[in-house]
């Protein structure tokens, strides 16, 4: 009886204790608190630097605005056949806004920045060659940081038509990289291009039409077998067949997203045309919804919904006249059902009779929206220079536009307050506001509601058009909004690598 | 025909006490009947005591009184001189001598038979009779003698043996005692005699051997029968102690060797002799017989100063050689003593099994039930670990790679700047580096061998020590095999091998250990020999288990509080004083043996009672930790089932023993409580769940002992009905639920959490040190909850030598915060500061991969990607060796940017030891050290360098140029101390285990 009497006993004590953790184990736990966005602490910037340029390149570096007093702090690394040119060692860009001109025969550019952020803008005017004076010019910022995957969402190499592919090694160990070439078929890899050495400090161009001709959807994807590398192509249109002459810069992304706005394209402008290209470089296939932009809102074109693209392959979409509400231009969003990752940007043919208006731009989209966007780029008093502001979501967004010039900070009053309509698109002519005497700008867009995705287009009023289009750089480049994945020591981690306790056996999804 | 004279025999008898024996010796003597004896005597006791009796005996004329105690050498030769200068006796007359103990009685025709034999045979020199016990004639003492290889003698008989004559057919001896030693007197002058240094003890076995080295025979002659007191050797005078005569067989051996053996064996044996020597010296020391230690220095100091002498009788020796070693080979011992037992004992049983009945091995089994269960356990040990016998490396869990050598733990125990994992630290590392350098020393050493031998040998000696702590619970084996066996099929202690908690399994062992260590110090009528070496036992054994578990200090000094009380409160405990006196030095031993480490921790953060190795712990509800539930498949069913046998127990055991059975379960719910606490604490809690769970297993399974010890009694109070199918029921689900979850675990996948053979990192990651001296590798890897882990090592991976070691906090938060810098991606130089920091590869493995790290880590500007099949290793482009000098404006740079410039002149140094550097300095400028501010290096030139604070690395500035710069760390005066103090306290714990205190043996005695 007294043993019996005991294990009641216990059991009592333990069920008391056992509902007690109950109640402990339910309370709440407070949630972590957001830590607040800064600049980050450095950067750099990664230019190949186009083939052949017949006038020196040149940099324009701007200091965005930002609550920070502290000069930024960059250096200027130019490389070429393995080795460090030139270099330009902590400049100071307390103005904010400087333009460097580049010694011939660099291949790269390296650029680094510290203590402020700093923005670079290559520009360079190229020869297409041939008979007569066939030029272009090739301007747009650069990427931020080299990768082991690279996409160019379309280049063509049909009717005339030469497209480059650059790789550019900023680093002093060789890399090696494989070049997929994806059409509307499906992926071609060239033999020749599945290892291609790409040696320390220096640039190595592909010609795509060698190894791809006559074709006139061509995406492009490389991925780095060791090392690493800077993707970026040029298009190149020849005025012989089609009577378009031209030099477009072919941005490359690194991270394919589901989501992707180009801020510009032309409806249905006469001779001009736009077209857009998808590249679905993974192995899943997108289902893609394309939004046309109008000035008073977005739609879904039709046939424009549902759009399938198979593995590795690269679509185009005609743009013209696809806008509702007839407007000669606007922008693109391109949705990706089920987050496939894909990759986009819009070519625009600027015809012409007279050869020396005509012209190509090809502008990569951007993946978000963001608060912050600044676009650079050289100017004359012949220039004419238009932001292009496109609001995907559906809210309306207002926005304040500040232009650097010099070691001024000009803030116009009519360029204060734009607002632009739930999923509208439209652009703003700055060249009013540019001072006639300056041979670089820089206009910074600070949304004040909601989010919008920001892009410049540019071209000569009279003479040659030498139209350029590219996207802005948003403050995603150089803030850090705080946020970092949590990083814990665990000390035996390495010894646990391969067994059940280490790192999972299996690789996760790449993003 | 003429029959030939009979030999004539002188008979010296030697006294050097024998009151007791000698009349009736002399007077044995006196009965001999063989005709030709003559006798002389020799009284070498220093009062003439002896005198007496031979002059009664013998007259005047054949006594010599020398009043001293000469040795037995010198009163032979004082015998034989004085027949030499007697008128009535001629020497040379003489054809054989007897020498007589005053202890030794011969019959009557003992002299008779060994002159016969020696008158028979040509080839013998000398012949003895067999001994037998002075008082019980029956029993036999000895008939001839040898010795091993050493010289050490050992038993040719068995205890006690008695006289059958099962002996007499023995022959040639190595040697005979000179009790009763018949030699014939022309070969005795030709070996010189006695050796008259020896005093006594071994002269026996020289003259033999030496005599044997001539050519001539020696042989036992088993008709000739002595009554022998053996006074010497059973310490049975008054003058002689034991201690003394040791010393005398310990110095004459080493003598008699040295002039034997032939030179080529000589080079063989001497060293061997000389080791044995140094171990045994070792052994007295620790046991605290340092006057024993004394007079084995004094034999081999004795040895050393008589040399030249021993020297020239080596040379008269070998230059009578007719024999050589080879011959003699079969008249020595194959091995030591102890060997021959054990030989002889497996004899023994070979010889049995021999003529066994099937049923023998049923009772060997009810003989020797502990042995066959232990050989059965580890046989299936053996058989579920095979997929770990494979060859290479064996890694997983707090388990590494072991390194090459035992010596290296100690090595980096005793250094004056410590690995630990990556990081250096000038933190005493713990004592569990001693352990396992120990450990390794078992395993010879082997790298193989010492990981497996940790994992299987744990469970098998937590086995052993659980059945020997069910003595606690009951005497009776079948519940302590059963409640041990419970114990290691157990959720907690399947988990701690199948997860390689290192901490863990050496709990497993060390807590029976302490049960027993305790339960046997606490008992106040034990022999002092087995408390006191319990009080050493328990002290080392609490060291042991928190060397490895460091929270377990908070269990000890619970003990030590909750034993002291109860102490207190018992007051007609009979020498309770005596008893606290053992609880204190316990505990005081056990903390003492952790000081430097104890100190170094005092305070320190994560906190003296963290771990040294990484947890893996989940918050769990109680309900679950009761059920000991620590991941292993179907533990919550082993769980349960241990609680309805413990449940049993209670019933069964609080009313007959409440103390026993209220403390068992206050222990269980005492690490359940633990376990929960440190699920909830997580991470922070530095000791994994699993440990405290032990403490609950084993109070679970001494339970269940309980149930099954007494429960037959109990019940049969009761006539047959639900009592006893409950208790029988509930006992059968005990063991069927700990079974089926010990096979759902083996079933499993139970060696997931290790790797055989594969290094953890690429092979040209971890060989470079060579060229480019130390570095540091990191290890990033994406987690489950959108995280990243990441790890440091050295230049050659992990290492078991790093266990027990904390890196240096304050470099591991700068590489922490670089890391964190590099996965918010802001700073594509954050990767820099990791090259500052020595890091030069940054390595992800198989499987760490994802979004997080490749978008991180590709955006660094110095991460270098190098081409691997799986996984990505990157080097760290502006890599900072260990120990540099840079010039100043390399070092300016440094100081403002925290990168290292592309076009910075690197001027590394040369490791002489981990904690020492040297070379050159060029001219003005800095030396960096990559290691944490505050870590004691210090830097040298012409003079002490100052130290220049930084962010990052230890910074000295150098202002001239130098041929030599050193930079080192040395530990401090009380960092030397404090090892001192622990090397003490561990001598004096294992002094106890060998030998109780003086205060003990004293009482003992009384």
């Amino acid at each position: 009886m007294r043993g019996l009497l005991a294990a009641v006993a216990l059991v009592g004590v333990v069920a008391v204790a056992v509902a007690v953790d109950g109640v402990i184990a339910a309370a709440p736990a407070e949630p972590d608190a957001a830590l607040p966005a800064r600049p980050a602490a450095s950067g750099a910037w990664y230019c190949a630097v186009a083939p052949t340029p017949e006038e020196p390149t040149s940099l324009v570096a701007v200091a965005p605005p930002s609550d920070e007093t502290a000069p930024a702090v960059v250096t200027l690394d130019t490389y070429a056949d393995g080795a460090v040119r030139s270099a330009v060692g902590d400049r100071l860009f307390a103005s904010g806004l400087a333009t460097h001109t580049l010694d011939a025969g660099a291949d790269g550019i390296t650029a680094r920045w510290w203590d402020h952020p700093a923005v670079l803008v290559r520009r360079a005017a190229v020869s297409a060659g041939g008979e007569g004076k066939a030029r272009g010019v090739l301007e747009g910022p650069c990427p931020t940081e080299p990768a082991g995957r690279w996409v160019v969402p379309g280049a063509t190499t049909e009717g005339g038509a030469r497209a480059s592919l650059l790789l550019a090694n900023p680093f002093e160990a060789d890399a090696t990289v494989a070049v997929t070439l994806t059409t509307p078929d499906g992926a071609v890899t060239p033999a020749l291009l599945e290892n291609v050495v790409v040696p320390g400090r220096s640039v190595h161009t592909v010609a795509l039409n060698e190894h791809a001709p006559e074709q006139p959807d061509l995406g492009i994807v490389v991925e780095a077998l060791a090392g690493r590398v800077v993707v970026e192509g040029v298009q190149a249109l020849h005025p012989a067949i089609g009577g378009v002459e031209g030099h477009a810069l072919l941005a490359a992304t690194t991270q394919p997203a589901a989501t992707w706005t180009v801020p510009r394209f032309v409806s249905d402008e006469g001779d001009r045309a736009s077209w857009l290209w998808l590249t679905n470089p993974g192995d899943e296939v997108a289902v893609v919804d394309v939004v046309v932009h109008g000035p008073s809102g977005g739609t879904v074109p039709p046939g424009f919904d549902e759009v399938v693209l198979e593995p590795a392959t690269t679509q185009r979409l005609d743009l013209r006249g696809v806008l509702a509400d007839g407007s000669p231009r606007g922008g693109v969003t391109v949705e990706s059902r089920d987050d496939a990752p894909v990759a986009a940007s819009v070519l625009t043919r600027y015809e012409d009779e007279d050869r020396e208006r005509t012209g190509v731009t090809v502008q990569l989209g951007a993946t978000a929206a963001d608060t912050s966007w600044v676009v650079a780029g050289a100017v004359h008093d012949r220039r004419r220079v238009e932001l292009q502001v496109a609001n995907p979501a559906p809210a309306p967004a207002t926005v304040d536009v500040a232009l650097r010039v010099g070691s001024e900070l000009l803030t116009p009053a009519p360029l204060q307050g734009l607002e632009v309509a739930p999923a509208a698109a439209g652009s703003v002519d700055l060249t009013p506001h540019l001072p006639a005497d300056v041979d670089a700008y820089a206009a910074f867009v600070t949304v004040r509601l909601g989010q919008v995705v920001v892009g410049a287009r540019a071209y000569d009023r009279t003479g040659t058009l030498d139209p350029v289009a590219g996207a802005g750089v948003p403050q995603a480049s150089w803030y850090h909004d705080g946020s970092a994945p949590p990083a814990h020591y665990e000390r035996g981690l390495t010894a646990r690598i391969g067994t059940s306790q280490g790192p999972a056996s299996e690789a996760r999804p790449d993003g | 025909m003429d029959r030939a004279p009979r030999p004539a025999v002188l008979a010296v008898v030697v006294a050097r006490e024998g009151k007791r024996w000698l009349a009736e010796a002399v007077a044995a003597l006196r009965a001999q009947t063989y005709e030709r004896l003559e006798v002389v005597a020799v009284d070498a006791t220093p009062d003439g005591t002896a005198a007496e009796v031979f002059h009664a005996h013998l007259g005047d004329a054949r006594v010599v009184e020398v009043g001293e105690d000469l040795g037995f050498a010198q009163a032979v030769e004082a015998g034989l001189g004085h027949v030499m200068a007697a008128e009535d006796l001629d020497l040379d007359a003489v054809d054989h001598l007897l020498f007589v103990h005053d202890d030794v009685a011969l019959a009557e025709d003992a002299v008779a038979r060994l002159a016969a034999a020696l008158d028979a045979d040509p080839r013998l020199g000398i012949v003895g009779p067999k001994h037998v016990d002075w008082h019980e004639p029956s029993r036999l003492l000895h008939v001839g003698r040898s010795v091993d290889a050493t010289g050490r003698t050992g038993p040719s008989l068995e205890p006690d043996e008695l006289d059958h004559g099962q002996r007499d057919h023995t022959g040639p001896v190595l040697y005979l005692s000179t009790a009763g030693m018949m030699v014939r007197r022309e070969l005795f002058e030709t070996l010189g005699g006695f050796d008259d240094r020896y005093h006594v003890a071994r002269d026996d076995l020289d003259l033999c051997w030496r005599a044997w080295l001539a050519g001539a025979d020696v042989e036992v002659v088993p008709a000739a029968v002595a009554r022998h007191a053996a006074g010497v050797v059973d310490e049975q005078r008054a003058d002689d102690g034991s201690e003394a005569y040791d010393h005398l067989v310990e110095r004459n051996t080493l003598a008699t060797l040295l002039k034997t053996y032939g030179a080529l064996r000589l080079a063989v044996v001497l060293p061997l002799l000389a080791v044995t020597a140094v171990l045994k010296l070792v052994g007295l020391v620790v046991a605290r017989r340092f006057r024993a230690a004394g007079r084995l220095v004094q034999a081999w100091a004795w040895n050393v100063r008589e040399l030249p002498e021993t020297w020239r009788r080596r040379r008269a020796t070998q230059r009578r050689r007719q024999r050589t070693d080879a011959e003699l080979r079969p008249l020595f011992l194959l091995l030591a003593p102890p060997g021959r037992a054990w030989l002889q004992g497996r004899r023994d049983r070979a010889d049995r099994d021999h003529h066994r009945d099937p049923a023998q091995g049923r009772r060997a089994l009810r003989r020797r039930p502990v042995l066959v269960a232990a050989l059965a356990l580890t046989a299936v040990l053996v058989l579920v670990a095979v997929p770990l016998l494979g060859a290479g490396s064996l890694r997983g869990g707090e388990l590494l790679p072991w390194p090459d050598r035992a010596a290296d733990f100690l090595a980096v125990y005793l250094s004056d700047w410590h690995e630990a994992a990556g990081l250096g630290t000038a933190q005493q590392p713990s004592p569990a580096q001693v352990v396992l350098a120990a450990h390794s020393l078992l395993a010879l050493g082997n790298d193989w061998l010492a990981p497996r031998l940790l994992l299987i040998g744990s469970l098998v000696l937590a086995w052993a020590l659980a059945v020997r702590a069910g003595r606690i619970v009951t005497a009776r084996p079948a519940p302590r095999i059963l409640g041990a066996t419970l114990y290691v099929l157990s959720p907690p202690l399947l988990a701690a091998v199948t997860h390689g908690q290192v901490g863990a399994l050496v709990a497993a062992w060390t807590l029976p250990a302490l049960a027993v260590a305790w339960d046997t110090l606490l008992r106040p009528h034990a022999p002092p020999g087995r408390t006191w070496a319990a009080t050493g036992g328990a002290a080392v054994a609490g060291a042991v288990l928190v060397s490895f578990v460091p929270a377990a200090a908070v269990l000890i000094a619970a003990a030590t509080v909750a034993a002291l009380g109860f102490l207190a409160a018992a007051r007609d405990l009979p020498r309770r004083g005596e008893v606290a006196l053992r609880v204190l030095a316990a505990a005081a031993a056990t903390f003492a043996l952790l000081l430097p480490w104890l100190v170094d921790r005092w305070g320190e953060r994560p906190g003296l009672l963290a771990g040294t190795a990484p947890v893996d712990a989940a918050a769990q509800p109680l309900w679950s930790w009761l059920l000991l539930d620590v991941g292993t498949p179907l533990a919550p069913v082993a769980g349960a089932a241990l609680l309805v046998g413990a449940t049993v127990g209670l019933v069964v055991g609080v009313g007959r023993r409440p103390r026993l059975t209220v403390g068992l379960w206050g222990a269980t719910l005492t690490g359940v409580v633990a376990a929960w606490a440190l699920g909830r604490a997580g991470a922070d809690a530095a000791t994994w769940p699993g440990v405290p769970l032990l403490l609950a297993a084993g109070a679970l399974a001494a339970l269940v002992m309980l149930a099954m010890a007494d429960a037959p009694e109990a019940l049969s109070q009761h006539a047959f009905g639900w009592r006893q199918t409950a208790v029988v029921g509930a006992l059968a689900v005990t063991g069927a639920g700990a079974a089926v979850a010990a096979v759902a675990v083996v079933a499993g996948d139970p060696w997931a959490a290790y790797a055989v053979g594969e290094p953890p990192l690429p092979s040209f990651v971890t060989a470079e040190d060579a060229t480019v001296g130390d570095y540091r590798v990191l290890t990033l890897a994406e987690d489950d909850d959108g995280g990243v882990r990441w790890d440091l090592t050295g230049e050659h991976g992990p290492s078991m030598l790093t266990y027990g070691l904390r890196p240096d906090a304050g470099l591991l938060d700068a590489v922490g915060r670089s890391v964190e810098e590099i996965l918010a991606g802001g700073d594509p130089g954050a990767a820099s500061r990791l090259g500052l920091a020595n890091v030069r590869w940054v390595v992800v493995p198989p499987g760490g991969a994802g979004e997080i790290l490749d978008a991180a880590l590709p955006s660094q500007v110095d991460l270098e990607p190098q081409p691997v099949a799986d996984g990505s290793v990157h080097q760290v482009a502006s890599w900072l060796p260990r120990v540099v000098h840079v010039p100043a404006a390399t070092a300016v740079a440094l100081q403002h940017r925290l990168e290292l410039p592309e076009d910075a002149v690197l001027h590394p140094f040369r490791r002489d030891s981990p904690s020492s550097y040297r070379g050159p300095s060029s001219g003005a400028g800095a030396v960096l050290v990559a290691e944490g501010a505050g870590s004691g290096w210090e830097a040298h030139a012409d003079g002490a360098l100052a130290p220049e604070p930084g962010s990052l690395l230890l910074r000295f500035r150098v202002e001239a140029a130098a041929d030599e710069v050193v930079v080192a760390r040395r530990a401090s005066v009380a960092d030397r101390a404090l090892l001192g103090v622990q090397a003490a306290a561990l001598l004096a714990a294992v002094s106890l285990m060998l030998r109780p205190p003086r205060l003990a043996r004293e009482r003992e005695l009384a």
